[in-house]
């Protein structure tokens, strides 16, 4: 038993090391070596691909572009995903749209970019922003729903039968009992598909137009071979950027004693 | 003074009946039990008190007031759910002030009155705790007070008790019986146990397959009721099927077999009535020594003795094989003795079939 348990252990650790740390580490010593070329041995230290990468301005601005994206499909596909949740759950007796809504989450990411190419084409609407935000927030909303409407189903509904007993109307009762209780599956919809939407290449490359995002940056800095070790250097950025966000949020978690089960 | 009026209430559920025809009056400071099986419709009859569930037919009156299509929020009264369902994200002050807080009430008065609900039910010091690190009594203790405190003109409670293990159950009935009384406020209280019901109520409402099969004062009830169900439903009971042979009055004698049964009756009886004689084993008396007035007794043989504590339930089986169970705070008996029992005509009751 106790060997069993020592193997999963060792097996785990050596997994999750290998296969997701270990490439990150990599990126990132790469990142200070003085070499176009990712082969060992090291060669010199340096910060030049550092310097390099903050003197382009369009690095800069693809990440304010990605964070303005995310922010807004974050945002959008909660406002539509929530009330979406309380429709399936509250109304059970629609099943069959519930499988609608999913269907976006079955379809390939090219198809989703490519038909919404096409779609926006054909309306005549210029691509952007704008457009990529919207095709996003297609893609989202699923997410959204399912994270949400398993918090609510699993939800007793005699809270709310509760604090309507002791004297709260619908909308208090929202308030104070519904949305503090599902609150923790909101704020992780809100993060996953914040992030989704930061890291998403094909989608946002078939509807971004000439405007540039992070991953669109990466792409286009990936033809010229001098440039990329400026991407390992901005991949450090982002992942060190990355890693303090959830650093922060997870000891806020701890703090605050919401276990992992009350996330979804 | 009736407080709660209830007319000819219906509830469907698609096909299914969960409430048939039922009239209910609650008077102000009484303590009415609702008994019934699981599933007789106990909950259902409660959410239509507390506005949770319309009736699909028939009216409901608080303080004569039609109450049909009122939200729970606008009712006085309010519900301790058989779930409890404390609020988990709040500890036990802010659960037990939550009515008062959407009361927009001050806050000193809010502080001084969950003191004072919190100090009835010896809550004081768990005011703190989140309501997850409590044990299944206090929550619910806290679950009462978040009722009491709004001091609603009826309290609804659906089987408050339930999960508690026996002692401690026992401990809460009269516990509850106790604030009850002191706050002199109306409770209706769902149970399926009828042990419950005999400490807790004033009056108790029958309750099988949706429809009110007796209401009434619960000794009254236990000592004569109306037919065999309501009997055996509270509790074990001796039934002996028999023919009346004669009437004098309002005394009679009747047979089964060999039996010679002497009876009273209030009711009118005639010659070859078919009647079911009731008795109770606590009515019943045990000896070993042969009677020699053989008018309401039996002879057999032990066959069970089943230990319940305080008192022992001895099983008997007649050359005849009837089964008999008496009830006995001496259990000097053995399995396999012979013995007889006797009861007074007082003690048996007579349903006419
Ligand atoms: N929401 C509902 N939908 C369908 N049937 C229900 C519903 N609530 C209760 N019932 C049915 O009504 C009957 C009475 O239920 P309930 O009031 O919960 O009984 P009790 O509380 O006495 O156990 C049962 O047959 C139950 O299955
Ligand atoms: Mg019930």
């Amino acid at each position: 038993m106790s060997l069993i348990k020592l193997f999963l252990k060792i097996f785990t650790s050596t997994v999750i090391l290998l296969l997701i740390y270990l490439p990150i580490a990599l990126v990132i010593l790469f990142s200070f070596n003085d070499s176009i070329y990712f082969i060992f041995p090291f060669k010199n230290f340096t910060f030049k691909w550092y310097e390099r990468l903050l003197e382009d301005p369009l690095f800069l601005k693809s990440i304010i572009n990605s964070i303005i994206i995310a922010l807004a499909v974050s945002a959008g596909s909660l406002s539509i995903g929530i009330p979406a949740s309380f429709a399936f759950v509250r109304l059970r007796r629609n099943t069959l749209y519930v499988g609608f809504i999913m269907i976006p989450f079955i379809m390939p990411w090219l198809v989703i970019g490519v038909s919404s190419l096409v779609f926006f084409h054909t309306l005549g609407i210029p691509l952007s922003i704008l457009t990529t935000v919207l095709s996003h927030i297609i893609y989202s909303i699923p997410l959204v729903v399912l994270i949400v409407a398993a918090r609510l189903i699993s939800l007793n509904p005699n809270y709310e039968k509760a604090s309507m007993d002791l004297g709260a109307n619908e909308v208090q009762t929202f308030t104070y009992v519904t949305f503090p209780l599902i609150y923790p599956a909101i704020s992780v919809s809100a993060l996953i598909t914040f992030l989704w939407s930061f890291d998403n290449f094909i989608i946002t490359f078939f509807t971004i137009g000439s405007e540039i995002t992070f991953p669109i940056w990466v792409w286009g800095s990936l033809r010229h071979p001098t440039n990329v070790p400026v991407i390992t250097a901005a991949s450090s950025i982002v992942i060190l950027v990355g890693s303090l966000i959830v650093y922060l949020m997870e000891t806020y978690r701890v703090k605050k004693g919401i276990g992992i089960y009350a996330i979804i | 003074m009736v407080l709660l009026e209830l007319v000819n209430i219906y509830k469907y559920y698609g096909k299914i009946t969960a409430l048939e025809d039922i009239n209910l009056e609650v008077g102000k400071g009484e303590l009415l039990t609702i008994l019934g099986p699981s599933g007789s419709g106990k909950s259902t009859l409660l959410k239509i008190i507390g506005g949770f569930e319309e009736p699909s037919r028939g009216k409901i009156y608080i303080n004569g007031k039609l109450m049909n299509g009122v939200p729970p929020y606008a009712r006085p009264t309010s519900m301790v759910f058989q779930d409890l369902a404390l609020f988990p994200h709040l500890n036990v002050f802010n659960n037990i002030a939550y009515g008062l807080k959407i009361k927009k009430a001050p806050s000193n008065e809010i502080k001084k009155k969950v003191r004072e609900v919190a100090e009835l039910l010896h809550i004081e010091e768990l005011l703190d705790r989140r309501v997850t690190q409590l044990s299944g009594g206090q929550q619910q203790r806290v679950a009462l007070a978040r009722s009491l405190i709004l001091e609603p003109e009826i309290l609804l409670l659906d089987e408050p008790l339930g999960p508690l293990d026996v002692k401690l159950r026992k401990e809460m009935q009269l516990e509850l019986r106790r604030i009850q009384k002191r706050l002199n406020s109306t409770w209706i209280y769902v149970t399926h146990d009828h042990e419950e019901a005999m400490v807790m109520s004033d009056r108790v409402a029958i309750l099988n397959s949706g429809r009110i099969i007796d209401v009434g004062v619960v000794k009254e009830i236990y000592e004569k009721p109306k037919n065999r169900f309501i009997a055996e439903f509270l509790g074990e009971v001796n039934i002996i099927e028999c023919i009346v042979d004669h009437v004098e009055g309002s005394a009679f004698t009747a047979s089964s077999g060999d039996l010679r049964i002497e009876g009273l009756t209030a009711g009118k009886l005639e010659k070859g009535d078919r009647v079911n004689i009731l008795v109770r084993p606590e009515k019943i008396g045990i000896t070993v020594t042969p009677l020699n007035d053989r008018k309401n007794s039996v002879s057999g043989k032990v066959v069970e003795i089943i230990y319940k504590g305080a008192y022992s339930d001895v099983k008997i089986e007649t050359e005849d094989s009837r089964v008999f169970i008496a009830r006995t705070f001496e259990p000097a008996y053995r399995v396999g003795e012979r013995v007889f029992l006797k009861w007074d005509r007082e003690d048996a009751v007579v349903i006419k079939e």
